[in-house]
């Protein structure tokens, strides 16, 4: 592949680029679906494709121009090749770009790759999914169970004009239940996932009798009164709010064009002092982690928040030079809410783990804080939130009402508005209890995850 | 293409598959997005490949390639039909197909310029024209976002009972996304315009209107208060009222959400789940409907389906696996996004029938209420028949008249009360474009709908 991707490099040069990107992807995927307590489905996919970025020369700058192929032979390369020359041409030049990125040293992340994914027999992922139906059935009143479970091979590989040449290889696993309980007119619903690069049948077995409990813990919900009060977030519950409110205003490029509510807050205080998150690419078998970012540069780790002070941004090799910094590695392709194979997509700027600090009480330990509040599980409407000021109007879903430190009934019909600066200052307590959490029920990235906690939110205004 | 499919079908015969339904494509798009004052992305490129469905003994499997190469579809053929007999016998539960009849079509979507045949700039073209149009609409403008999107190419369905479907497809469509700012407020505001076509359809779309009218109600909503949270009279406009057809009944008339046990509606067929006023249609044949399509992705005809009649549930969405299963008709509800995704139960224009009342009627008697208009997104719960959407503006009623602007109000509730709490539907109809997501996949839908008045309902805000 590193001969084709060098073909397109110069191929690119020769029609006159100053700078030639050639990106591939490849993934084959096995997804098991079930639907009305059985396995519905086993689908097999399989999907190839450089995508190819180049840089022309113009008065007052560079312009870029981007395409893809999935025909991978020289007249089908060179074609596309044609395309990405005339986008970049007819672009108007862009003065803050300075090149693709340079050649960097990579190193090998460990727990990225686990062999038996790729070789894995469709009825072993079957057999695994009916087992998770079966455990889920413990209740006479469990209506549905749905799931997904999908075992997922990528390889990557990226060329560029700067010397920069690699390629490496992920596995990922997710497995998922959904359980609805009914009785009478009553519905309860409780969903969890487990995600890794590495397959395991342990755990997602595990979990299913948990979820099967919450279900019909759910039954009979009641309406709440309006007020202010506390909120506990599990670490799904988290990842939908933070991927819209906080993760991606922590991008560089919304920062530049101050797009973010974060914009002019470097070194200050935006959180509660509890509250310490990173983006950390090495993190061991997870999801993000990875050798290179979606254009070759070294992944790292970096903090956005220390202690409740704003400490960094994301970047890519294009907004670091706007800003005379190093690339943290979080140049990502991605579509938001698509599932779009990646040499489809130009990299912007994107997390790959994102990290939330433990704490060292225990989930239990944060509801015995709670006087009066909610513990979600989800959100619905996470993804309406206004990126532009933070402000988001949600509604919590699996949800129960708290009080005096227990866990009382389920809620239902409840809103919750603020906006993303003061619920971050509101943080009172990081719990220990971490999941790591694909942005995949909230945004449908794949390979982005968060590692958090539950946390404790003091003085959430909330309308029943 | 037709034979490679055709071939592969007949080799899932000789294998042992029962039924099997193999597409293939080759689908040129362009999308481009413009933000502030830079093309974020310009981005063409041609999809094409291989996916195949295949029966076995009342058992699905599925698989799909980018890769056209004999060898790669003969894979995908394998790997699909193994999957199939190893999920066979671990399954209660077969799946059968309510019997169609085979049909054999051309299906040519008419163009006066085709896409291909437009350069790249005319097409930028297009996107800064919008963008600047709304930035020359007023300096309270902080920044702009538009984007352009075309698909057309070739599409066959080819199905072991003898369907060959050949579709030749195009689409093209514009959005733009306004952001107004004064001092520390900030507003929204975006749209959609598309139709099937080609690039001609911009000169139907007034494309400068609809830049227009974005930018002014972003501005507009500078003056928003925060908003009152309650129960009220809520007035719904045409497009809210569209995204709730779709997003509240809509996914709950899916038959596959009845079939498995998670819609509201499960068993209500032929029983009242709304007032007299409401009367909602899923419509495949709409013209010119973004949603509409002649033949689904399992080759059957698409129809017009009349859900819900005067508050009375009618019928349900249905495929060809869920109709049997439900005992219902075949009515031409299955999609895909692409090659790569089994066909699924799908809506296509979904749309509330207008009604006999003025905007200004059905103002008159609410002494205090909220009029809610278009939407930033929303979510449903179509098991739980719970519905939660962002107004993306919202006014109140006071004394019968329209008053002062509010800020980030959103409208929830359950599903069957909000449709038996509306008392009033208006004269008035419009069609929305939108995106509709389901298990991954993404499909062009049309929402619909007039003014409608909701009793009761609940509103979030943050005063």
């Amino acid at each position: 592949m590193m001969d084709t991707l060098a073909h397109v490099v110069r191929g690119a040069e020769k029609k006159g680029a100053t700078d030639a990107e050639a990106f591939y992807f490849k993934r084959n995927e096995l997804q098991v679906r079930a639907e009305n307590k059985q396995v519905k489905i086993g689908e097999w996919k399989s999907d190839a494709g450089i995508g190819m970025r180049l840089a022309v020369k113009r008065d007052g700058g560079f312009s870029q121009g981007f395409a893809y192929s999935t025909d991978f032979s020289k007249a089908g390369l060179d074609k596309a090749v044609g395309h990405a020359f005339n986008v970049g041409s007819a672009r108007k030049p862009d003065r803050f770009f300075k090149g693709f990125c340079e050649r960097d040293t990579f190193q090998s992340v460990e727990g990225i790759y686990d062999k038996r994914i790729p070789e894995l027999p469709p009825e072993q992922a079957i057999d695994l999914v009916n087992g998770q139906i079966e455990a889920a059935l413990i209740d006479s009143r469990v209506h549905t169970v749905k799931g997904l479970t999908f075992l997922l091979t990528t390889e990557i590989a990226v060329a560029n004009s700067h010397g920069v040449s690699g390629e490496f290889e992920t596995t990922g696993f997710s497995s998922g239940i959904y359980v609805l309980a009914k009785e009478g007119d009553s519905q309860g619903v409780w969903s969890d996932d487990y995600v890794s690069c590495r397959y395991t049948e342990d755990e997602p077995t595990k979990m299913v009798e948990g979820i099967t409990k919450s279900a019909v813990q759910q039954l009979h919900a009641k309406p709440i009164e309006a007020g202010k009060m506390d909120l506990v977030m599990t670490p799904d519950a988290l990842a939908e709010l933070l991927i819209y409110t906080f993760i991606l205003e922590a991008r560089a490029d919304r920062v530049q064009k101050s797009q973010s509510p974060l914009a002019g807050k470097l070194g200050q205080p935006i959180g509660s002092e509890v509250l310490t998150v990173l983006n950390d690419g090495l993190a061991p078998e997870a999801m993000g982690s990875r050798v290179f970012d979606d254009e070759g540069v070294p992944t790292r780790r970096t903090t956005l928040i220390e202690k409740g002070v704003l400490k960094g941004f994301l970047y890519d090799t294009y907004t670091a030079r706007r800003d005379s910094v190093q690339s943290t590695g979080n140049a990502l392709r991605y579509a938001l809410l698509q599932l779009v194979p990646k040499y489809k997509l130009e990299p912007l700027v994107g997390p790959t783990n994102v990290v939330v600090q433990l704490g060292k009480t225990s989930r239990e330990g944060l509801i015995r804080e709670v006087k009066n509040g909610i513990f979600t599980k989800s959100f619905i409407g996470a993804h309406t939130s206004n990126s532009e000021s933070g402000a988001f109007s949600v509604m919590p879903y699996c949800a129960f009402k708290v009080e005096d430190g227990e866990i009382k009934y389920p809620i239902k019909e409840a809103m919750i508005g603020g906006d993303i600066l003061t619920l971050l200052k509101n943080v009172e307590i990081v719990a220990n209890d971490v999941k790591q959490v694909l942005f995949y029920e909230a945004a449908l990235l794949r390979d982005s995850a968060l590692i958090a906690p539950s946390v404790l939110v003091r003085n959430v205004s909330v309308s029943g | 293409m037709l034979d490679l499919a055709e071939r592969t079908v007949n080799l899932a015969r000789e294998l042992g598959a029962d039924y099997s339904d193999a597409r293939i494509e080759r689908i040129h798009s362009t999308n481009i997005r413009f933000v502030k004052d830079n093309f974020e992305y310009v981005i063409s490129g041609t999809d094409q490949g291989f996916g195949i469905r295949t029966l076995y003994d009342g058992a699905w499997g599925f698989a799909a390639t980018s890769s056209l190469q004999q060898a790669h579809v003969k894979k995908a053929l394998r790997n699909a039909l193994k999957t199939a007999k190893a999920t066979s016998v671990r399954i209660r539960d077969k799946a059968q197909l309510s019997p169609v009849k085979s049909c054999t079509d051309t299906v040519v979507t008419p163009t006066k310029t085709p896409l291909l045949d437009v350069g790249i700039e005319e097409k930028m073209g297009i996107v800064t024209k919008m963008a600047d149009t709304v930035k020359a609409f007023s300096s309270k403008i902080a920044s702009v976002t538009a984007v352009y999107g075309e698909a057309s190419g070739e599409r066959v369905i080819v199905t072991s009972e003898g369907t060959k479907i050949t579709m030749k497809p195009s689409l093209a469509t514009v959005a733009v996304l306004a952001v107004a700012k004064e001092l520390e407020k900030i507003t929204s505001c975006a749209q959609r315009v598309g139709a099937p076509g080609g690039f001609d359809v911009f000169e139907k779309l007034n494309v400068e209107k609809t830049a227009v009218e974005t930018a002014k109600r972003a501005v507009n909503q500078l003056k928003a208060k925060p908003a009152p949270a309650g129960r009220f009279t809520v007035v719904v406009d045409p497009e809210l009222g569209g995204v709730f057809a779709h997003e509240a009944v809509g996914h709950a008339c899916e038959g596959d959400h009845v079939a498995s046990g998670e819609s509201i509606l499960q068993g209500k067929i032929g029983r009242k789940v709304g007032s007299e006023h409401v009367t909602i249609f899923d419509d495949s044949t709409h013209p010119n409907g973004w949603g509409s399509l002649k033949y689904d992705m399992e080759g059957v005809a698409a129809q017009k389906k009349l859900l819900i009649e005067k508050g009375v549930l009618r019928n349900f969405i249905t495929s060809r696996e869920v109709a049997a299963k439900l005992g219902l008709p075949t009515n031409g509800g299955a999609r895909a996004q692409s090659y790569a995704f089994r066909p699924i139960v799908r809506m296509s224009n979904t749309y509330i029938a207008p009604g006999d009342h003025t905007f200004e009627e059905m103002l008159e008697d609410i002494d205090y209420g909220v009029y809610v208009k278009a939407t930033r997104g929303g979510q449903v719960d179509p098991a739980k028949g719970t519905f939660q959407f962002s107004a993306e503006e919202a006014f109140l009623i006071e004394k019968g008249k329209v008053t002062t602007p509010l800020l980030n109000v959103s409208l929830s509730g359950l599903t069957l009360e909000a449709l038996n709490n509306i008392d009033a539907v208006a004269k008035d109809f419009d069609m929305h474009v939108g995106y509709c997501g389901k298990e991954e996949q993404n499909v062009p839908t049309g929402d619909g709908s007039p003014h409608i008045r909701i009793r009761n309902a609940v509103v979030g805000g943050e005063a």
